[in-house]
């Protein structure tokens, strides 16, 4: 392939993929519309009274909420249909992000409804709370969501999260799909909804099942099957230099995985103390017949993995992520690495091609303490890629206290490079924010966070 | 997202909502035979009820001097209120020549848009039911669950003060 169809490959790609993710965010807008819409073909908005308008207000609400809802199911699906388009963590951010707004929504339309019903029908609000019930099973488990979604919300709530351990906060989290399951059929079997007829019938029927079957087939089939089939188990384990640890792992017909150079999986090692525990980490290597991966002691999951023992079980989910070749955009590359960050960046070396126009900056503390930068030196050698080494103390930039180091110097041409940024949260963004200073399109900066 | 794919959405958005307006149905109107009786158990003779915009009611027939019908029943026999979570459901029948000529509603529901689409919707149904089978006991319409068992209730005791 010439370099010219490389590039205009690249370039019908990257259109490919910002269609589809701004096609699933309009997808959620215009199902909240037709929802909307359908509301309003049955007669939603003959309304006389003031109270009529807050009870139509409060439907609204409800089926903004239900199909934001469809959404975060879909989100955290692991769909590869949603993490290709928009990578995994950009998914979970958004998941977060949405779900706060998608529980308030529900609580809105909670408290609205509850209000007006008990108007019409001469009931207080607590009267009416405790009336529910009596008007069907469903009315009683809408309730039990609701409770569950309150439980969730609160949990989820900043200064929660920080203080409670990941697998606590998780647990509690998973109360969703309690709300999820036990809100769907008040939907169905109470309100006006399917008044209009059976057009709205089928319309959330078709939501619910893609969102859900999604998550059935995606979540909990695929790894289901994924794992029987490949079998994955530790082969060995590798004390680095650093003091870091890899970890290989084989498998039956690991290419059928399809994972690429610079992909993360979550990696669940059945042994007693770290079964309870899933933790995201980058190939290390381009898949073959083995999978690496390359752990810096952390927090209590990365120093359990140094003691990982051969024959240990693996679970994993995916291949996820986009930070891949598969994802560039232009023609040029520059990987940017800090600490561990180093981990997918000597993977995507690994699997430039030769003359490739690529470049590889490595921020470390000191060389002793730097995870595969050998590796990185040697194979930047094999390929004739140049690999920059900035070594030394935290300064003002993203570089070191004896080299403030300035991303514009490794970007000869920024309006045709794609940039690679791996470190920690504090430090990409610097280094994000100083690549679109320099010039280089927003959508040829891949960084991708690992932060919870 | 990109803008000029932000006003595609938005447009599309006023296509389906403009659907929507134009498929919405002219409000609901229930009409009910007069105003509710207070006291379930008033006199049956009670035909001041106005008339209502469902078939006109039979006007009450004289009895008929036809003396060879062991009971020839006729007037208006008001059945009792039912209360449920929905509100208060109330018929009466009206009877000529021991057949129910007609039913009329006088209480259904509450003035909640749902509360009056449903009953806009089974009421007619019930009454054709009523009618057809000259009895309480009928089917319920499907879609409304608090209505049909409610004045099927109150058709029982209109039926049992008619004695048919």
């Amino acid at each position: 392939m010439t370099t010219l169809d490389v590039k205009h490959d690249r370039a019908a790609q990257n259109m490919r993929r910002s269609w589809w993710a701004d096609g699933l965010e309009a997808a959620m807008w215009l199902s909240i519309v037709t929802g909307i819409a359908l509301m309003i073909a049955s007669g939603a908005l003959n309304t006389v009274t003031v109270v009529d308008w807050w009870n139509t207000l409060g439907r609204a609400l409800g089926i903004t909420a239900a199909v934001m809802m469809m959404t975060q199911v879909l989100l955290a699906s692991r769909a590869p249909w949603v993490e290709r388009a928009i990578g995994h963590d950009r998914a979970i951010a958004r998941h977060t992000r949405l779900g706060k707004i998608a529980i308030l929504l529900l609580f809105a339309h909670l408290i609205l409804m509850t209000a007006t019903t008990g108007a019409y029908e001469n009931r207080s609000f607590l009267s009416q709370t405790l009336t529910w019930p009596q008007y069907g099973w469903f009315m009683l488990f809408a309730q039990i969501a609701a409770v569950s979604f309150l439980v969730v919300l609160l949990t989820s709530l900043t200064a929660v999260r920080l203080r409670w351990p990941y697998e606590r906060w998780h647990a509690v989290h998973l109360l969703v799909y309690v709300g999820v399951a036990f809100a769907v059929p008040h939907q169905f079997l109470e309100g006006s909804t399917f008044v209009g007829g059976a057009l709205s019938w089928w319309f959330w029927a078709a939501l619910w099942t893609l969102s859900i079957g999604s998550f059935v087939i995606f979540r909990l089939l695929r790894p289901l099957v994924l794992n029987a089939r490949h079998g994955l188990t530790v082969e060995r384990s590798e004390r680095l230099p650093d003091g870091s640890t890899s970890v290989i792992m084989t498998g039956r017909d690991i290419a059928a995985l399809r994972a690429q150079a610079g992909q993360f999986f979550l990696w669940r090692f059945l042994n007693s103390d770290l079964k309870w525990q899933s933790h995201p980490y980058s190939l290390s290597t381009v898949p073959g017949k083995r999978l690496r991966i390359t752990v810096k002691p952390s927090g209590d999951g990365s120093v359990g993995i140094g003691a990982v023992a051969p024959g240990t079980k693996v679970i994993v989910e995916g291949p996820l992520g986009i930070f891949t070749h598969a994802a560039r955009t232009k023609s040029a590359l520059l990987l940017v690495s800090a600490g561990i960050g180093i981990t997918p960046v000597r993977s995507l070396l690994e699997a430039v091609e030769p003359g490739d126009d690529c470049t590889v900056v490595v921020r470390v503390r000191s060389r002793s303490e730097a995870p595969l930068l050998d590796e990185v030196e040697a194979l930047a050698a094999e390929r004739g890629v140049s690999v920059h080494v900035i070594e030394g103390g935290r300064g003002q930039s993203w570089g070191t206290l004896e080299r403030p180091a300035d991303l514009a110097e490794f970007l000869p041409d920024p309006a045709s490079t794609d940039v690679y940024v791996c470190g920690p949260p504090g430090w990409a963004t610097v280094v994000v924010a100083e690549a679109l200073a320099a010039g280089v399109a927003p959508e040829a900066v891949h960084c991708e966070k690992f932060g919870w | 997202m990109k803008t000029s794919r932000k006003f595609m959405v938005g447009g599309a958005s006023i296509v389906i909502l403009g659907a929507g307006f134009a498929a919405a149905p002219e409000a609901a109107v229930l009409v009910l035979a007069g105003q509710p009786t207070a006291d379930a158990s008033s006199a049956p003779e009670d035909t001041s009820a106005a008339p209502s915009a469902t078939p006109p009611a039979t006007p009450t027939p004289a009895p008929t001097s036809d003396g060879s019908e062991a009971s020839t029943t006729a007037g208006t026999f008001v059945g009792p209120i039912v209360t449920n979570l929905r509100g208060d459901y109330q018929l009466q029948i009206i009877v000529a020549d021991g057949k129910v000529a007609d039913v009329e509603f006088l209480t259904a529901g509450t003035d909640a848009s749902q509360s009056v689409s449903v009953n806009a919707m089974a009421l007619p149904i019930l009454r054709e039911r009523i009618l057809e089978a000259q009895d309480w006991d009928v089917e319920y319409v499907s879609g409304s669950s608090f209505t049909s068992p409610a004045m099927i209730e109150s058709a029982q005791g209109a039926f049992d003060d008619a004695g048919l």
